[in-house]
């Protein structure tokens, strides 16, 4: 079993605990946060060897002029030829992940004790989720992520094409216990009753993030999921975790589990926000019995949040 | 302390879905389904030997029905009746183990770092190994409730056998070879597949260490192992209930269709599925295929709940009243009766209301003043409007002769008839011979007229008497609201009973009905919750989102139409073999999810033309559009380029062909705001 410690801090903090970076992951966006971790490491001066940017095909195509915008991209993270434009789909974060894969068994030499940075900003959470398993199996001591908060969201997606379970973390079900579904609720509530009922749980437990990012925001959630919580059994178990601490959404579901394993096969849906999305994949690395279900949306929105706040730095050690 | 009753009301309805109720819920609220159970002579035993497929939509009871035959169901309620599990085997026929594919988890039996051959036998495997699991579980629970005993010695020999059916060996010390060492044993085996998803998500380099084992070997083997140690399960049927059949993938389908047509006895099955759940009847053996009546029988339960309308609202009733008993303050005033609750509103009495804007005796129609009669109330003014069109001197003197205040919908029918051209005179002749009950031809004209259109009439009477809204209100109208599907009728019930409790608990206990407004209201939001869920459809929520949108505008103008060529339209016709295959899935997957239901072919309205495809609008989203809860009307045959813009096209086209689509004359009269259906 895997243990993994953490904290957060500001993400200008970060020269406090690296010098240098020696491998930067990143991705592209129509938001304007995509490149504020990349600008605060510039701006604090850290040395920064390689960088493996995710460029999103779909981005680009939404793009009026996609290879004006690619050439914007790639000055806003000073993309050189020893760095890795790896263009990807959004919608097959395992055919972008095994190029991923593919890149850093090639030309990345992963000694356990080298400093990767990744900003989660702007990336969807399936690739967050596949980023985090892949990165957590090179052996290192510890890994450091970048997110920086939006200052206001739009709508996020459309429609759902499938909920499952995310690839390499379906837990270990026993037959012997009952199912309980956390799920940490985000501003989509069609979604969480969606996998509610697909999932048909003994018992559900609902997360809402508080603190959230901005005040309206934890009463955002609780209204766009007033279905899922108009069930009475529901609403009594209702949690809360930090919005943008990952840690804290690890430690609410440590608590969870240690009051419910005995009796239930644990399942998180992380529909919140990227760190508590972040925090629920750290739960399950550590937990192998633990399951991961996520609502697949089947388009997301170009443009899913305005502006940029608080940059977090997370600091994640094995 | 004795624990006091709480006498408040509670909505006795809440909590409708049978996956999240608890097992004493289950046994509670349960009511059966004698048009389910009572079919053997339909050659369907739900308890037999055969096979059968229960397909149904969402909340139709489905799981409700496959878990009560569960045995962990039936042990319980047999426990609840007597002091211990003896005599409970030698009352049943069979024992069900039940089993819920989870869409989530079969996803993960599928990746690109592994062969589709490979993960064909790894889900055969970890499906033996869960039912094995189950089978055990059975032994388990029958052997805990003292249903079964095992004579000395007997069930460490099975213990050990059922071990070597798994390829595994047991354990040297007798303590260890017990039911639950076996259970445990399954476990490893399944967290060996689980392990082994996990590695492959991410790495072409993960092994499948575990032994295999082979499809059928536990599923159709230790059942006659079972029976041969315990005799007194001999002769009983194991049932496997298979529940969520639709969320298997396609190559897991072909696999379970194996299972099923070559299921060997005393093992059978009972598979619940949504409408259109199987993507395959192919078994895994070439040109083989599961055919319904030789390999298995069918429940389609919306239509045999459907065709039966006075034993499904006994049903209904009866699922009611269980519910109703449970609280406390409904139970001691005798209030158990839906069909009280709920009451009944005729047509006529609603069109009082609509005119009248209240409730009014006949006395005090009487009194009303004729002249403010005529120059106030609106469908009378058109058809004075109508009669001075024709007859402009003797329109005053013929007004009167079409006027029936105690019976507005008796003045739509002469208004109809108006409108459709026929003679002032014969008009007024069909009316009389109506009124004074001739019995002639007339009468019986008029009558067929009345009785065939009041529905409709009434929808028209509303729509003049703006804002006045369509009433949904009453036991039967909630039975067809549902549309066969009991959930929805407990939803609604649900919602109205939210908005009696709330606005005054007392006078509910009191009156010992349900206001018609909050019945009103209840199903109204019904209806909008009920096309809330519609973007939760997985892939092609929004297609038919927009598909209902569309067809709910186009029918509403339709009800509008002045001569009611159709009344209450509420499904349409389609050739679907003429579609694209992506409207088809689009088609599909609304049946599925029961936003429209699929009915009989039925031929075209020309002669000679082919039969087409029927799809209803689901009678429940009826309030939110204020058309009809009947299938009366039928719209004309939705050509393969209208259907597949109204599902697939821009907001532009769309709004195109609902325009053409619609009773143009009542488009253009409430102009954009028709749309508001479709824009929302």
């Amino acid at each position: 079993m895997i243990s993994i410690k953490g904290f957060v801090d500001h993400a200008d903090r970060l020269p406090c605990y690296i010098s240098h970076v020696d491998l930067f992951i990143s991705a592209i966006s129509s938001e304007e946060r995509f490149a504020r971790g990349w600008t605060i490491l510039n701006e604090k001066k850290v040395k920064v060897n390689k960088k493996i940017i995710f460029y999103f095909n779909e981005v680009l195509d939404r793009c009026g002029n996609p290879e004006k915008d690619e050439k914007e991209f790639d000055d806003s993270f000073c993309v050189t030829g020893s760095d890795l434009r790896l263009r990807v789909n959004l919608y097959d974060e395992i055919e972008g992940l095994l190029d991923f894969k593919d890149y850093i068994e090639k030309n990345v030499s992963t000694t356990k004790n080298i400093n990767i940075v990744t900003d989660i900003s702007v990336m969807v959470k399936p690739y967050i989720f596949l980023l985090l398993k892949h990165l957590s199996s090179l052996n290192m001591k510890r890994l450091y992520f970048l997110y920086t908060e939006p200052v206001a969201y739009n709508i996020l997606t459309r429609g759902t094409m499938v909920a499952k379970d995310v690839p390499g973390y379906s837990g270990a079900k026993d037959m012997r216990k009952k199912d309980a579904l956390i799920i940490m609720l985000g501003f989509e509530g069609n979604r969480a009753v969606g996998v509610l009922n697909e999932s048909n749980p003994d018992l559900t437990i609902p997360v809402n993030g508080f603190p959230s990012y901005k005040p309206e925001f934890k009463d955002r959630s609780i209204m766009e999921n007033k279905e899922l919580l108009s069930e009475d059994d529901i609403l009594k178990n209702l949690c809360f975790a930090p919005a943008n601490d990952p840690f804290e959404t690890k430690r609410l579901l440590e608590d969870i589990h240690s009051q419910y394993n005995r009796r239930y096969n644990l399942t998180v849906v992380p529909l919140g926000t990227k760190p508590m999305a972040f925090g629920s994949c750290l739960f399950a690395m550590e937990h192998k019995g633990c399951r991961i279900v996520y609502s697949y949306p089947k388009e997301y929105f170009p443009k899913p949040s305005n502006n940029w706040g608080e940059s977090w730095m997370y600091f994640v050690q094995f | 302390m004795e624990k006091k009753e709480d006498l408040n009301p509670k909505n006795p309805f809440a909590g409708f879905n049978a996956s999240l109720m608890k097992d004493d819920d289950i046994i509670r609220y349960w009511a059966e389904p004698h048009l389910l159970f009572g079919r053997t002579a339909l050659g369907i035993d739900l308890t037999g030997n055969i096979p059968v497929v229960l397909m149904g939509g969402r909340g139709t009871g489905k799981t409700m029905l496959l878990k009560f035959m569960s045995n962990d169901i039936q042990i319980k309620r047999y426990l609840d009746e007597h002091r211990n599990g003896s005599g409970f085997l030698e009352k049943l026929n069979y024992i069900g183990v039940y089993h819920r594919f989870d869409g989530p988890s079969l996803a993960s039996f599928d990746n690109r770092n592994v062969s589709e051959e490979a993960w064909e036998t790894i889900f055969k495997h970890y499906l033996e190994v869960v039912i094995g699991q189950n089978y055990i579980s059975l032994l388990s629970n029958l052997k805990q409730s003292g249903c079964i005993r095992f004579p000395v010695n007997n069930e460490r020999l099975l213990v050990s056998k059922i071990f070597e059916f798994v390829n595994k060996k047991a354990s040297t010390d007798p303590r260890e070879c017990t039911l639950g060492s076996l259970i445990s044993a399954m476990q490893d085996k399944l967290d060996n597949v689980f392990d082994f998803i996990n590695k492959s998500a991410l790495s072409k380099e993960a092994v499948f260490t575990d032994d295999i084992i082979t499809s059928g070997k536990l599923m159709f083997g230790l059942p006659n192992l079972i029976q041969q140690y315990i005799p007194e399960l001999q002769g009983k049927n194991i049932i496997i209930l298979l529940d969520e059949y639709e969320n298997l993938r396609l190559q897991q389908q072909k696999i379970v269709n194996t299972l099923i047509k070559h299921t060997k006895l005393p093992v059978t099955f009972r598979v619940g599925t949504r409408l259109n759940g199987f993507k395959t009847f192919e078994t895994l053996i070439e040109g083989e295929f599961l055919m319904v009546d030789a390999d298995y029988r069918q429940i389609l339960f919306e239509s045999v709940l459907l065709a039966k309308e006075e034993k499904y609202a006994t049903l209904l009733k009866e699922i009611a009243e269980k519910r109703l008993r449970q609280v406390p303050s409904f139970r001691e005033s005798n209030l158990t009766d839906i069909k009280e609750l709920l009451g009944k509103i005729s047509p006529e009495d609603e069109a009082l209301m609509v005119v009248f804007g209240k409730k009014m005796r006949r006395e005090e129609i009487d009194k009303f003043p004729l002249e403010r009669y005529i120059s106030e109330v609106k469908h009378v003014k058109e058809m004075k409007t109508l009669l001075e069109g024709r007859h402009l001197s003797q329109a005053k003197e013929l007004l009167p002769k079409l006027l029936n205040p105690q019976n507005p919908l008796i003045e739509m029918v002469n208004l109809l008839l108006l409108r459709r051209d026929y003679d002032t005179d014969e008009i007024i002749r069909l009316f009389k011979a109506y009124s004074d009950r001739k019995k002639d031809n007339r009468y019986k004209k008029f009558r067929s007229l009345y009785e065939k259109n009041k529905l409709g009439l009434l929808f028209q009477l509303v729509s003049f008497n703006r804002p006045t809204k369509k009433l949904y209100a009453g036991f039967r109208v909630y039975c067809m609201l549902s549309s066969g599907i009991i959930r929805n009728f407990l939803e609604l019930c649900y919602q109205s009973f939210n908005r009696a409790i709330f606005s005054d608990d007392e006078q509910l206990v009191k009156r010992r009905i349900i206001p018609i407004s909050a019945q009103t209201e209840g199903a109204r939001t019904r209806a909008e919750r009920f096309l809330e869920v519609i973007d939760r459809i997985p892939e092609y929520g929004t297609e038919i989102k927009s598909l209902v949108r569309s067809l709910g505008a186009i029918f509403y103008t339709w009800q509008k139409d002045p001569r009611l060529s159709e009344p209450e339209v509420t499904y349409f016709c389609v050739d679907t073999t003429s579609l694209s295959e992506k409207a088809r899935k689009v088609l599909n997957a609304a049946v599925k999810w029961s936003v429209l239901q699929q009915k009989a072919p039925m031929k075209g309205k020309d002669p000679g033309e082919p039969l087409r495809d029927v799809y209803a609008l689901n009678h429940i989203l009826a309030p939110y559009f204020g058309i009809s809860y009947r299938l009366r009307g039928r719209f004309p045959t939705l050509s393969k380029m209208n259907l597949e813009t109204l599902m697939l096209g821009n907001d532009a086209e769309k709004q195109r062909v609902i325009k053409k689509l619609s009773r143009e004359e009542h488009f253009e009269k409430r102009g954009t705001s028709l749309l508001e259906f479709v824009e929302k």
